[in-house]
């Protein structure tokens, strides 16, 4: 038999695919223990999971309370404390059948009287809870069982499960003895939830420590032992801290410093999912911007928008005309209805009385929150230039610029640029855009953009919701009720040794599933 | 000498005594500031999901809606009973954020201050007794670099260099004294040696000065005459003296050593008074500024009395007046 030695470099070629892939395979198995530190760049307020302001909290609280049902990475409902669910085919009922044995972290038990009370607390005005005015429609909350909950609307909303599972946190689910038992400072700093992680401590301005718990209802789960939030204020040193090995993740990271990231070989960038608007509104309810062609003229055709998103963003943003973010369920493009066209824009000044002997001058405010928007800001008032219209621009301290947004202030002012909260659908930005919101920017008094959101939540099916919310972005983008730049890109960087971390922009922010590698 | 001392002691409590209204007026000037400026710590809480009744019950709670100067009286009557207040925004007792923060704070202006003094005396001096050669035009232009750069910057770099680059300390962090000395001075040393050189600078440049004036006075020429040795001469007979201005400085230096501390505590991620009181104001959170301003004022002010006492010590011809003899 003549010797093969091709075949005999192939058997080895495969057999050393074979090992190596069994190694790797090896490699990703998840490892218990270990602390991920995350960095976050302000310090909470406190964590009382219904009031607690901001994104910081939100993320950390998400760690400690499972919501009744949640989000997975492509933004689908997913069980998370209810094991499942049913809406009634009238949409006015809908049951959550709990996961069973369920321990809050203070020992007891997590049943549907939990539940309950959790609804009760949330709709009880001295909560104050954030997420307050997506329940509204709830008239009654029944125990059926121990382990079943029902939910009465007193009209159908469709969109009562995308609600529970991810209008900013869901629905969380705190324990209740807590609430009842300790003092309400120690219940605002010290949440007792389901979750993965328990409240360990609180250092204001230098970290918040979470600790495992051992008692987590999903088998096997979280494999670390402690998740520590880092508090660091200055971006350079987050990025050089993260660089060092010093910290496991930035929690945000500004777009500028994205670049420096990427070229660092023990670290990966994360993005991805667009759901947060970049604005430049417009206040309609006062000179210049209450002539709707002033403001199509502004917001619409002399604004370049790929400018905006390719300079002031880096390129890391993607340019937006409608309300809804492109990755919000429900987003249209609409870029066709508000081109870059200077020239139109001129002519619409020129006929609401505004030319070079009479130009459009106003103020754009914004605030410091991040450097991006006096950026954006300056580079507006170039664009503007462009039209004869002269601008002037006034960057605000946060507080400063909140007085005139909500309260007696608001509406008293001409345009600004921010970015808003990250949306999951076009019906969840009803909150700041109904005319009865108190962050009803724009100030506009158009009912029929209520009764568009009503509408959407009444329609059964996701096809016909997103129709409904079809209309409703048209409709504000022809009024010029709602002036988006942008998507507002979000950012993580975690070192290469941070495994199975699921970005979820700022949606939701889980470390359940996350081990070491290390 | 008891009547010394006892003219330092009423000197002493009239200073203190003193203190008081100095306190109080300073208190008094940034609280009104803090109500002039615009912003509402409310609209910042409520944020988006803003709603006039919740507002106006949280204004009512924490006594907003009241006309300013009660707002400023009750302060003043709680404070007299100890109870400094509780942060609008984390309904935090502000006094033990303050005592937890202080010594963290404090630990970094004194390293930073020895730092300074440990450069920059001898430098100054070296200085002073070398004029106008290369090495008192090295020394002087190092100081001028320092006291161009800002704190900030100079934090920057260095932890760039010692951090990055060679990896000899942390970038960021604060452990206490007692997890560790070691561990402490190796998160310390880099901030307290921002903030530390550009105070070095200042002191470097004073040193020479008051060195370069003292050295040509009589008794200097006297105790050279009398063959004290020079090395005796620079440093017991001419450095006391020449050290006057410079305590004077370092006092007066605190209050820079504060505001900079702001800046390097953001840098490194120490969780000291500073980034207490940024907070405070930038979130016009009236109970945690007028917190962190008292006890500003109180550090200034007695650094500014320590300072006084220490002229007595360093020159026997300063005493403080008994006004009864």
């Amino acid at each position: 038999m003549k010797n093969r030695p091709g075949i005999g470099v192939c058997l080895l070629i495969v057999v050393g695919v074979c090992l190596l892939s069994a190694w790797s395979t090896m490699g990703a198995t998840a490892k218990r223990g270990g602390t991920l530190t995350v960095v976050q760049g302000v310090d909470i307020s406190h964590l009382d999971v219904q009031s607690a302001p901001g994104y910081e909290s939100v993320w950390i609280n998400m760690n400690i309370h499972n919501s009744l049902l949640n989000l997975d990475k492509d933004l689908n409902i997913v069980p998370d404390l209810a094991k499942k669910w049913e809406a009634s085919p009238d949409g006015l009922t809908y049951t959550f059948f709990l996961q069973e044995g369920v321990k809050f972290h203070d020992g007891t038990d997590m049943d549907a009287e939990a539940v309950k009370w959790n609804f009760e607390h949330l709709l009880d005005p001295k909560t104050k809870a954030a997420t307050r005015v997506f329940y509204t429609d709830v008239t009654q909350v029944e125990v059926i069982d121990r382990h079943t909950v029902r939910v009465i609307l007193k009209e159908p909303n469709y969109m009562f499960p995308l609600i529970v599972a991810g209008y900013r946190f869901g629905f969380p689910v705190s324990s209740p003895t807590a609430f009842k038992t300790l003092p309400e400072q120690e219940f605002r700093m010290k949440p007792v939830g389901t979750g993965p992680f328990k409240f360990q401590e609180h250092v204001p301005n230098d970290r918040i420590v979470l600790v495992r718990n051992e008692h987590y209802f999903k088998p096997g789960l979280p494999y670390l032992d402690k998740v520590v939030f880092k508090i660091l204020s200055d971006p350079m040193t987050q990025v050089s801290a993260l660089k060092a090995g010093e910290v496991d993740m930035l929690n945000s990271v500004s777009p500028e410093l994205v670049r420096v990231l990427e070229r660092d070989r023990g670290v990966t960038v994360l993005s991805g999912l667009q759901t947060t608007p970049m604005v430049a509104m417009l206040q309609l309810t006062r000179p210049p911007f209450d002539d709707l062609r002033v403001r199509k003229a502004v917001g619409c055709y002399g604004t370049d928008r790929r400018e905006i998103a390719e300079k002031a963003l880096l390129g890391l943003a993607v340019p937006l005309v409608a309300m809804a973010p492109v990755d919000t369920k429900g987003h249209v493009n609409l870029e066709a209805m508000c081109p870059y066209d200077p020239e139109k824009a001129r002519a619409l000044l020129k006929e609401a009385g505004y030319d070079e002997g009479n130009p459009l001058r106003y103020t754009i405010i914004t605030n410091n929150e991040k450097a991006v928007f006096a950026n954006i800001a300056v580079l507006l008032k170039e664009q503007y230039k462009k039209l004869g219209v002269e601008t002037k621009v006034e960057v605000q301290d946060k507080v400063t610029w909140m007085t005139y947004m909500v309260g007696k202030n608001r509406c008293q002012w001409e345009q600004t640029v921010e970015d808003l909260a990250s949306i999951l659908t076009v019906h969840h930005n009803s909150y700041i855009s109904e005319t009865t919101a108190a962050f009803n920017l724009s100030c506009h008094a158009d009912t029929k953009i209520d009764d568009l959101y009503r509408q959407i939540k009444l329609a059964p099916t996701a096809a016909e919701q997103y129709k409904i919310g079809e209309v409703l972005q048209r409709h504000m983008l022809d009024n010029m009720y709602w002036t988006n730049l942008t998507t507002s890109p979000h950012f993580k960087a975690i070192r290469k040794h941070v495994k199975d971390f699921d970005y979820q922009g700022e949606l939701k922010f889980f470390v359940e599933k996350v081990w070491l590698d290390k | 000498m008891l009547s010394t001392w006892s003219a330092m002691r009423d000197y002493i409590i009239k200073k203190l005594l003193l203190l008081v209204p100095t306190v109080l007026a300073i208190t008094f000037l940034v609280f009104s500031m803090m109500h002039l400026i615009p912003g509402d710590p409310i609209h910042l809480l409520l944020g988006d999901m803003y709603d006039q009744r919740a507002a106006d019950e949280l204004r009512h709670e924490y006594g907003l809606d009241r006309p300013l100067i009660v707002q400023y009286i009750s302060w003043l009557g709680r404070l007299a009973q100890g109870d400094w207040g509780r942060s609008i925004f984390t309904h935090r007792p502000v006094l033990p954020d303050i005592l937890y923060r202080l010594p963290i704070s404090l630990e970094l202006i004194v390293l930073s201050m020895v730092l300074a003094l440990l450069i920059s005396v001898p430098a100054g001096v070296i200085s002073a007794i070398k004029p106008y050669t290369a090495l008192d035009y090295a020394v002087m232009t190092v100081a001028m670099l320092g006291v161009s750069m800002p704190d900030f910057f100079l934090g920057i770099l260095l932890f760039l260099l010692f951090s990055l680059t060679l990896g000899w300390l942390p970038v960021q962090g604060y452990v206490p004294l007692t997890t560790g000395v070691l561990d402490n001075l190796s998160h310390m040393v880099l901030p307290a040696l921002a903030l530390g050189l550009a105070r070095c600078a200042i002191l470097t440049r004073l040193v020479r000065a008051s060195m370069l004036e003292v050295v040509k006075l009589d008794y200097v020429t006297t105790a050279r005459a009398k063959g004290v040795v020079e090395f005796l001469v620079v440093n017991k007979h001419a450095l006391k003296n020449a050290l006057i201005p410079t305590i004077t400085v370092v006092g007066l230096q605190i209050g820079f050593l504060i505001g900079g501390a702001i800046v390097i505590e953001a840098v490194f991620g120490i969780p000291g008074l500073g980034t207490f009181g940024v907070q405070g104001i930038t979130k016009r959170d009236y109970q945690q500024v007028q917190g962190f301003i008292l006890v500003v004022a109180l550090l200034f002010v007695v650094s500014n009395l320590l300072v006084d006492v220490s002229y007595a010590y360093l020159d026997p011809r300063i005493h403080y007046e008994d006004k009864r003899q």
